[in-house]
């Protein structure tokens, strides 16, 4: 938790500063808050997946375990329900807040006044940033582990003499950290930006159609 | 009618949404009910018998 919330903080001052970028490059039709507002949505959005993830990872693997001493049926029950956790939060915490901020900028710009594709564009910033968030947790978790796991195995295994995760080495914690926050917390951002990228492709697309526009 | 379409897709969506959240929360739960021992309970031994044994 004290690697995803350092790491977090150094992406959130990137997303404030991509943010002003948005804001200052993006077409004046609709106005830049109401793009810039998506994609901070959509990176709030992702962060919270990750830390949903990752609670909720760490507590279902020690339970796993203490499953396992009892039956292998147990112990499969507990990680398949620890996975239902990350998999059914995070998408209906991304369906929910994509269709909350369909319905606002309905209420916000009536379609006489606004072109539909251009409202949807700006919605689309909210895949954006949740893909920003996956790219640095898979990116940044990757490098960090890797980095830990080939300390840990250089000096327990070549110079210490210990097995591969042995207990006795300490470098041994860094890599499960770092196996965390790039499996866990970034695949759940990663899923997340995936989720939102293409459902807000799927609404842009489906603007265009000219039996919705006839209508 | 399109627009009472619109709105039932819309509360069809919050619904299906809100029900999932809550199914994940549900399975939360059903993993955090079961009880394992803290650090300091399995160095004092004082509830895992085998751990204490192996120790």
């Amino acid at each position: 938790m004290t690697f995803l919330h350092e790491e977090y903080t150094y992406i959130s001052i990137f997303v404030i500063l991509f943010a002003a970028v948005i804001s200052a490059t993006v077409e004046k039709e609709i106005g830049e808050f109401w793009t810039v507002l998506p994609f901070i949505l959509g990176a709030s959005t992702s962060i919270v997946s990750g830390y949903i993830g990752m609670i909720i990872a760490v507590k279902a693997n020690v339970r796993t375990c203490k499953q396992a001493t009892v039956s292998l049926h147990e112990a499969f029950i507990v990680a398949f329900r620890g996975g239902a956790v990350l998999g059914f939060t995070l998408v209906g915490l991304a369906l929910l807040v994509l269709i909350l901020l369909i319905i606002l900028y309905k209420n916000i710009f009536p379609q006489a006044q606004v072109n539909p594709t251009d409202m949807f564009e700006c919605i689309a910033g909210y895949g954006l940033g949740g893909s920003t968030i996956a790219l640095f947790g898979r990116v940044g978790g990757g490098i960090y582990t890797k980095a830990a796991d080939v300390g840990a195995d250089l000096v327990g295994k070549v110079i210490a003499g210990l097995e591969e995760d042995s207990i006795q080495n300490p470098g041994v914690i860094a890599d499960n950290v770092g196996d965390n926050v790039g499996d866990i917390a970034g695949m759940g951002s990663d899923l997340f930006g995936s989720f939102a990228e293409s459902s807000c492709a799927c609404l842009i697309i489906s603007t265009t159609s000219h039996e919705l526009v006839a209508e | 009618m399109i627009a009472f379409t619109e709105s039932i897709s819309e509360s069809f969506i919050i619904g299906a949404s809100v029900v999932a959240i809550l199914f994940g929360l549900l399975n939360a739960f059903l993993v955090l009910r079961i009880k394992v021992n803290t650090v300091e309970e399995n160095v004092m031994g004082l509830k895992d018998d085998r751990i204490l044994a192996r120790n």
